[in-house]
């Protein structure tokens, strides 16, 4: 299968297994991250019982991500906004329910516990950077990667594949300010873009807050070329998608083409 | 009697609990520990983890074991309320301060989480795949209940049916799960894991329609909250859908909640106070006594020893709570 494929395949099992009926007709479908999906399927293509991995830990990831839509406090006027959020703080409990089941149906137990480490750890780094100020958007964004690869980590882990997680955490990091720039250029709003400006950029404009984020993926992009460790051949597919997002992308700095072109 | 009098006998092993819950929710976070210790000092009943005790007992009785079952469901218990309190907008729970009160949503949202990974964490020490299935599909009808109840919000058009489905949910299911777990820790018979999973199911909707009652009831004092909160809110409960009987109490209620954003306490008073008027509170008690006498007679099965009679105390202390 293709990877545009694969990750659709990947999407329908998903949102199959999360549909509540009520949660569906009021609530917007929860977003998959797509980028995780693709480095769950590199890490697992050895494993027999694949899917069962990546749509477990993926559904834990949508639980937490859909608490993150919370309000520091309610509207106190608008009823209908005051429903929807209500059914998003149940969304995410029940998606967790869900990824429990799934496993516990399958009676996977050391896996519930590897992804609850990975709820803990992401939890705990959220507590702290979200309520945190930041000088520089690089400590930002060192901090910020941790919540982003808290559960792929300890599913890493899980199948030893350590000497691949610092590798991973930059590509995903990668991944996700794309992304946020493609949001950004599209005028989309999003969860990250109110945490860079609360917790870093105060007092930005949104031109400064751009340009901040361009160079970010520009620095980012640098340190995933000068990785020189050697990974283990499931993360061959991240460098693959790497390679060609390199190759392919419009969104790249000037100063990275460049750089590309010496190099050859 | 006093609740606790009922069950002196595992005071040890409850303080021991005690213990597994503050080591288990101890974080180097500083605000998700302070949280986390906020809602455990907060107090409550511990009535799930005594209910996983006392159904130990009729099995082999491992306090080592048993432990790791009752810290884990109570800590599922606190991480429900702490969403909870976000979701009705609660500032106060049992007279203090909640999480999302002293915080925020964020923090409330984030402690509910965290507190919910450390429980199952806890919880996989426990090798029985039976249990976790049990559990998961709990904490999903758990939620189910919950999202039930904010469709039905303002519906004056459920019957009887709608709401014991909703409350044996949100309230019984993890009561009788945590009698069934605690006899699965303890390797009973499936015979006495069924008697026990039906005294819970049953204790656990009788209680559910006492809170209900004592919602009408009680004193905003005694309550930690205002009175009548419920049907503010828009929750259809079982003493309201026995008032609905009286024409006019229903054509009051169909009027307030056809706009729904303009009730308040003072628009409600006067209703709540035909509603006690009627006989609603004691119909309402009548299912709820039968619900008691089931949980009874579901004890019957079982060996009579202290853990039974303390289960009977504790379903007559329900039965008669003020509170």
């Amino acid at each position: 299968m293709k990877s545009k494929q694969l990750i659709n395949y990947y999407k329908k099992r998903i949102h199959k297994n999360i549909k509540q009926d009520y949660l569906f007709m009021n609530l917007e479908q929860p977003d998959i991250e797509e980028y995780k999906l693709f480095a769950l399927h590199a890490m697992t293509s050895h494993q027999l019982q694949k899917d069962h991995y990546i749509v477990s830990t993926m559904i834990v990831q949508l639980a937490l991500n859909t608490h993150d839509q919370i309000f520091r406090s309610f509207p106190q006027k608008d009823k209908h906004l005051i429903k929807n959020q209500q059914l998003t703080v149940l969304a995410g409990d029940f998606y967790s329910g869900i990824y429990y089941q799934l496993l516990a149906k399958a009676k996977d137990i050391s896996f519930v516990r590897q992804l609850a480490k990975g709820i803990n750890e992401m939890t705990q780094q959220k507590a702290f950077v979200y309520y945190q100020q930041f000088d520089d958007i690089e400590t930002f964004l060192q901090e910020y990667e941790k919540i982003e690869t808290a559960l792929l980590n300890k599913v890493a882990t899980y199948f030893e594949l350590e000497q691949g997680i610092e590798y991973m955490g930059k590509w995903i990091l990668f991944k996700k300010l794309q992304l946020e720039w493609w949001k950004f250029k599209n005028s989309g709003h999003s969860f990250f873009q109110d945490l860079l400006l609360h917790n870093v950029g105060k007092d930005m404009s949104v031109n400064e807050l751009e340009s901040m984020l361009f160079s970010m993926i520009d620095l980012t992009i640098k340190k995933i070329k000068n990785y020189q460790k050697k990974l283990p051949p499931q993360f061959d597919m991240l460098i693959q998608n790497f390679q060609h997002e390199i190759r392919n992308s419009n969104l790249l700095h000037v100063n990275s083409v460049l750089e590309e072109g010496l190099s050859k | 009697m006093k609740l606790a009098k009922t069950y002196s006998f595992i005071k040890k092993d409850l303080n021991q609990i005690e213990t597994v819950l503050e080591d288990t929710i101890y974080t180097d976070q500083v605000v998700l520990r302070d949280a986390s210790l906020q809602l455990l000092k907060a107090g409550g009943k511990r009535l799930r983890p005594v209910f996983v005790l006392l159904a130990a007992m009729f099995g082999d009785y491992n306090i080592n074991r048993v432990k790791k079952v009752a810290s884990s469901l109570e800590l599922i218990h606190m991480a429900s309320l702490v969403h909870d309190d976000v979701i009705d907008d609660s500032d106060i729970r049992r007279g203090k301060p909640t999480v999302k009160a002293n915080w925020d949503n964020q923090i409330a949202m984030l402690t509910g989480d965290f507190i919910f990974a450390k429980a199952l964490d806890q919880f996989t020490e426990i090798d029985n795949p039976r249990a976790h299935q049990i559990l998961a599909k709990t904490m999903i009808e758990l939620t189910v209940g919950e999202i039930e109840q904010i469709r039905d919000k303002y519906n004056l058009n459920q019957n009887l049916r709608t709401y014991l489905r909703r409350i044996r949910r949100k309230t019984a299911l993890l009561i009788s799960s945590s009698c069934q777990l605690g006899a699965i820790a303890a390797n009973t018979s499936l015979e006495t894991e069924k008697a026990l999973f039906r005294y819970g199911y049953y204790m656990g909707m009788s209680y559910q329609i006492i809170d209900d009652i004592l919602d009408f009831t009680g004193t905003e004092k005694e309550l930690g909250k205002p009175a009548g909160g419920d049907l503010l809110q828009g929750n259809i409960t079982l003493p309201v859908l026995y008032a609905m009987n009286d024409v006019q109490i229903k054509k009051d209620l169909v009027d307030l909640f056809e706009s729904p954003d303009t009730v308040n306490k003072e628009k409600l008073k006067p209703v709540i106070d035909k509603i006690l008027d009627t006989n609603a509170i004691g119909q309402a008690r009548v299912i709820s006594d039968r619900y008691l006498h089931k949980a009874y007679e579901s004890l019957h099965s079982l060996p009579d020893n202290k853990a039974r009679k303390s289960l009977e105390d504790i379903a007559n202390y329900i039965g008669n709570r003020k509170i």
